[in-house]
């Protein structure tokens, strides 16, 4: 059903396909941009840790790999606690063994999936018969700046976000048609989203609610065969991880620990971090134009939809709280909801642009979008240019050869020795980082004293590697121990390296 | 209940929850431009702040009885920074000053109160245009944008000229609509008063009076108009004889030096530039949505005006390429633009709305929405303004204007021009180049002979004072010339101050 009260942008229909086309272009062409560079420009430690997980999988395979490599590289991914299927990481591994190993493999993977989300936004106007609204909420999609940085980012997030747009699509395209194929597409959909990461439950089972309960009567609701077997075919994939994770292998347990902080939900001054984190990311634009945008749907479905996948994830923000306000990325699931809710009050106005008399209207709302797209993908390419991580490489490389891969090691760094693992062929274990230890502060747990502390610590342990100055200038307790007490090998650009043998 | 609130608290069927509503609107908006007001005004284009904060004490210090005749004098002297434009804020400053002693803050409660009353031309010119619950969301945006709220409380004639050009608008588009004579004086009065206090209004004062004329009424009609006549004359004839009283008198030729840079418009980052500027001032979103909105507006009655309002403001871009980077203010007439711009597009919103929403529920909604975004604006604009604390820089410029003794003979490399010095040190100081009004002059084709112009700035000269340490970075040649030649008089790791008088190289 076509919105029946305007005309369209475009009389062509091949016009408007040109200009979805030029958008999933541009979006895929400033994600290739700077390909080569290393991914620490947006929560490194994550993605560091993605591709140790890639590189054991690929070396546990890889014959022609030293032994040494090889046992390091399958060790390092071991180490890894699981927190979610490691689907990225195989995905990039199988990838590795066409290939080879390259450190951009997971972020095009990162940005294909982003833009397969954007063709669900795409998809979810075209169903609400909002194509021309649905423009704009694509170009909001793919080029919010936010959205770029982690788009590319390699992490389950990307692959998150865009399966969440899918079953958002998938949801309202089963309560639209009703039948059991499309039943069993949404709860696929949806079953994979929670899959990739468990987080996608909260605004996928808000929006699930909504459509369910815009339906009216709660006993039609209950008696519907169709929507328990959406539940049960969302749920499944999930249960079995979970049970295998839990019970089988045991590996989740540690997921659990320290995420949850009740106590942040009695201060005042979370909630303003967690508006001011969510405005800075998305736009204050955007989320004013999107909450009102609902109330332009013209069906409850729509609404519904809308409004409980806002809920989910206010509960999201009320579940973890500490991670809101410390982790933009976990604000990922908003994008494609304020994408969608754009799409009314979008429409509504381009429609009303088309209708004009003339070409001129819809040739400037053609050329303004392209050039707010042109602005920030010029935005993102300076970013980029300015942002050059490459010459660490070698940097971590060396300081791996001057450690040597047999040493047992305890390391305070700033990014829990992801750069050592990955370039310098060297893990160990790690010193809390003043955050750390304010986090679990936070959790209530009361650390022992420092000296039980680093005899606890250093058991065992051949080296002190210091390879983070601020860590090191905010922890005196440990830099007037360790020079007091323990000759210093090596000292270089950024490190310091302590022999804790007798 | 439901009835209740329907008849009682939501607005559209009830004119005085509105007149409520804006009420409290500008009010609300005037207490967020009173915080941390006694804050120094350098948070934004401090030099010109401080140009006119001392124009202000200069006027003021005339009829000071009390003061020694040594500060007395030099504050005149020091008030006479040359002419921009007529002091009229400047002059109301000092005459208030007066009253209640200087204080740099009652600068900030006029621009404020200049700034707000214009919300209220806006929301009645907007009301006009497209209904009155537009009116109410392009009144909150001019109010609570934060750039519109940290611009809006400078001590810069522009506040009082936004809101000038705000009020014409409004009697402009009155007077479209009525062709009364009342309206035709009204936006005579308050066009000529806009251009007075500011010349640059002319882009947009200018391109609403040719827009309404071209395009809602017609060339040929306006032309045989007596009313449009008399518009034209009010409107032009008090700066018109200002600037002829001011290039023949009082030597105003030098501001329309370095200010247009017509190369600039063949390179593409200008452009970019521009567009990022308004995205970091105004917001993408809603400029994109102002724009398009121009085609919602009916094309006889309400087009006309928003399109000679964005052709003013497209050439007075143009006009000024430099300067829409480097001076944040000359964005701040735009606020007003893409609000009247986004009526058509509001209009349409609410219609849509009230259509398919008819409940009590939805509407409660949506103010809750539109109160949330402005407690969240206002919250933003808030930590600006009290993160921005200056409240240590008054005694700083006291304690180096005391070592370098009040007289003349001073030259520097500080911030703002010397005017922080001149203001709080009470020392005059001749200027040195920062390194970036050495590029604004290779930008201009000037040639600048860095060692030559050393030597002519500091003939005559006791000492040479720098608190711009990265500037002096920036310009080796002086640093070395500084060091090599000239003893040290005082320092700390916040100034220097060479002893021009005797070269450590003197026989």
């Amino acid at each position: 059903m076509e919105n029946i009260d305007s005309p369209k942008l475009f009389s062509k229909p091949w016009l408007m396909m040109a200009l979805v086309v030029m958008l999933f272009v541009s979006a895929l062409g400033i994600r290739m941009f700077d390909l080569t560079d290393l991914p620490n420009d947006f929560y490194m430690v994550r993605q560091y840790r993605s591709l140790l997980i890639a590189r054991g999988m690929y070396y546990a395979h890889l014959p022609t790999a030293p032994e040494w490599q090889r046992e390091i590289a399958v060790a390092q991914w071991k180490e890894e606690g699981m927190i979610e299927p490691p689907i990225m990481e195989s995905l990039a591994a199988l990838t590795y063994h066409i290939i080879g190993e390259h450190i951009w493999v997971g972020r095009v993977f990162a940005s294909l999936f982003w833009l397969a989300g954007g063709l669900a936004i795409w998809l979810l106007a075209k169903e609400l018969s909002m194509r021309e609204g649905g423009i704009i909420a694509l170009a909001y999609f793919l080029f919010l700046p936010f959205g770029m940085s982690a788009s590319w980012a390699f992490m389950p997030d990307s692959l998150m976000t865009a399966l969440i747009t899918w079953s958002l699509w998938a949801l309202y395209f089963w309560e639209k048609r009703r039948t059991w194929k499309t039943a069993i597409l949404a709860g696929v959909l949806t079953g994979l989203a929670i899959l990739v990461k468990s987080v996608a439950v909260f605004p996928l089972l808000g929006a699930a609610a909504g459509l369910v309960l815009s339906r009216g009567s709660l006993k039609r609701i209950l008696v519907d065969k169709q929507t328990w077997v959406v539940a049960a075919v969302t749920a499944i994939p999930t249960v079995i991880f979970y049970y295998y994770g839990l019970i089988i292998v045991g590996t989740l347990n540690g997921q659990f620990a320290l995420r949850f902080f009740p106590a942040l939900l009695k201060d005042p001054s979370f909630y303003g971090r967690w508006l001011f984190t969510a405005v800075g990311i998305t736009g204050f634009a955007a989320i004013f134009f999107s909450l009102t945008g609902i109330l332009l749907f013209r069906i409850k479905a729509q609404r519904l939809l809308v409004v409980g996948a806002w809920f989910g994830y206010v509960v999201f923000g009320f579940a973890f709280p500490y991670h809101f306000i410390t982790h933009e990325y976990y604000h990922l699931p908003l994008l494609p909801i304020i994408a969608v809710g754009l799409i009314p009050g979008a429409d509504l106005l381009v429609r009303k642009v088309a209708w004009q008399k003339g070409w001129l209207p819809r040739a400037m709302f053609t050329g303004l979008l392209l050039f707010g797209v042109a602005m920030k993908i010029w935005e993102t390419r300076n970013y980029l240019v300015s942002n050059e991580y490459r010459h660490e490489i070698a940097y971590w490389q060396e300081l791996g050869v001057l450690i040597g891969p047999d040493k047992n090691i305890i390391e305070l760094s700033g990014d829990y020795g992801y750069r050592l693992a990955y370039y310098g062929w060297v893990s160990g274990s790690q010193w809390l980082s003043n955050a750390d230890e304010a986090l679990r502060a936070l959790a209530g747990e009361t650390p022992p004293d420092f000296a039980t502390t680093f005899a606890d610590k250093i058991s065992g342990k051949d080296i002190f590697v210091v390879t983070s100055p601020p860590e090191w200038e905010n922890q005196p307790e440990l830099r007037e121990h360790l020079t007091a007490n323990y000759p210093l090998i090596d000292q270089g650009d950024g490190y310091w390296i302590f022999d804790l043998q007798p | 209940m439901k009835n209740f609130f329907l008849r009682y608290f939501v607005f559209r069927e009830h004119p005085w929850m509105w007149k409520v509503s804006l009420i409290l609107a500008l009010l609300a908006g005037f207490g967020l431009r009173m915080i941390n007001l006694t804050n120094p005004p350098l948070d934004f284009a401090s030099t010109r702040q401080l140009f006119s904060a001392l124009k202000a004490r200069g006027l003021y210090y005339q009829y000071v009885t009390d003061a020694p005749d040594w500060k007395r004098q030099l504050a005149i002297s020091l008030g006479r920074v040359g002419t921009v434009e007529p002091p009229v804020l400047e002059t109301l400053v000092s005459q208030t000053y007066r009253l209640t002693g200087e204080h740099l803050w009652i600068a900030r409660v006029y621009s404020s109160l200049f700034w707000v009353l214009g919300g209220l031309a806006l929301f009645l010119l907007i009301r006009e245009l497209a209904s009155t619950s537009a009116a109410m969301i392009g009144t909150l945006f001019y109010l609570f944008v934060p750039f519109g709220v940290i611009a809006s409380r400078i001590f810069l004639p522009d506040p009082l000229m936004v809101g000038l050009i705000v009020f014409a608008l409004w009697a402009l588009f009155r007077w479209q609509n009525t062709a009364k004579w009342k309206w035709a004086i009204l936006f005579g009065i308050f066009a000529g008063a806009a251009l007075f206090v500011k010349n640059l209004s002319a882009f947009f004062i200018l391109g609403g009076f040719a827009g309404v004329m071209i395009g809602a009424r017609g060339l040929k009609r306006s032309v045989r108009d007596p009313q449009a006549w008399v518009m034209a004359l009010l409107m032009v004839l008090p700066v018109g004889i200002y600037t002829l009283y001011g290039i023949m008198k009082l030597d105003m030729s030098g501001q329309f030096a370095l200010r247009f840079f017509p190369k600039m418009w063949i390179d593409p980052s200008f452009y970019f530039r521009w567009a990022w500027t308004v995205n970091w001032a105004i917001g993408w979103g809603v400029t994109l949505l102002a724009a398009l909105s121009v085609y919602l507006a009916d094309p006889r009655r309400e087009r006309p005006l928003l399109i000679g309002l964005w052709m003013g403001y497209l050439l007075f871009g143009m006009t000024f390429p430099y300067h829409f980077f480097t001076h944040d203010y000359y964005q701040m007439p735009f606020i007003p633009v893409v609000a009247i711009s986004m009526a058509p597009a509001f209009r349409l919103f609410f219609e849509r709305f009230f259509e398919r929403s008819p409940g009590v529920f939805p509407r409660l909604v949506l103010v809750g929405t539109v109160l949330v975004g402005i407690a969240v604006q206002s919250w933003y604009s808030r930590s600006q303004l009290v993160n921005s604390d200056y409240q240590k820089e008054p005694s700083f410029w006291t304690e180096i204007g005391d070592k370098l003794g009040h007289g003349p003979g001073v030259i520097g490399l500080t911030q703002d021009y010397g005017y922080r010095l001149a203001y709080w040190g009470w020392q005059s100081s001749a200027a040195w180049f920062t390194s970036a009004d050495i590029d604004l002059r290779y930008l201009a084709d000037q040639d600048v002979n860095i060692i030559e112009k050393f030597t002519d700035d500091t003939s005559g000269k006791k000492y040479f004072l720098v608190t711009m340490f990265g500037e002096l970075d920036n310009q080796p040649v002086v640093k070395d010339l500084l060091y090599a030649n000239y003893p040290i008089f005082d320092q700390t790791d916040e100034y220097v101050i060479f002893d021009l008088q005797h070269p450590l190289n003197q026989p």
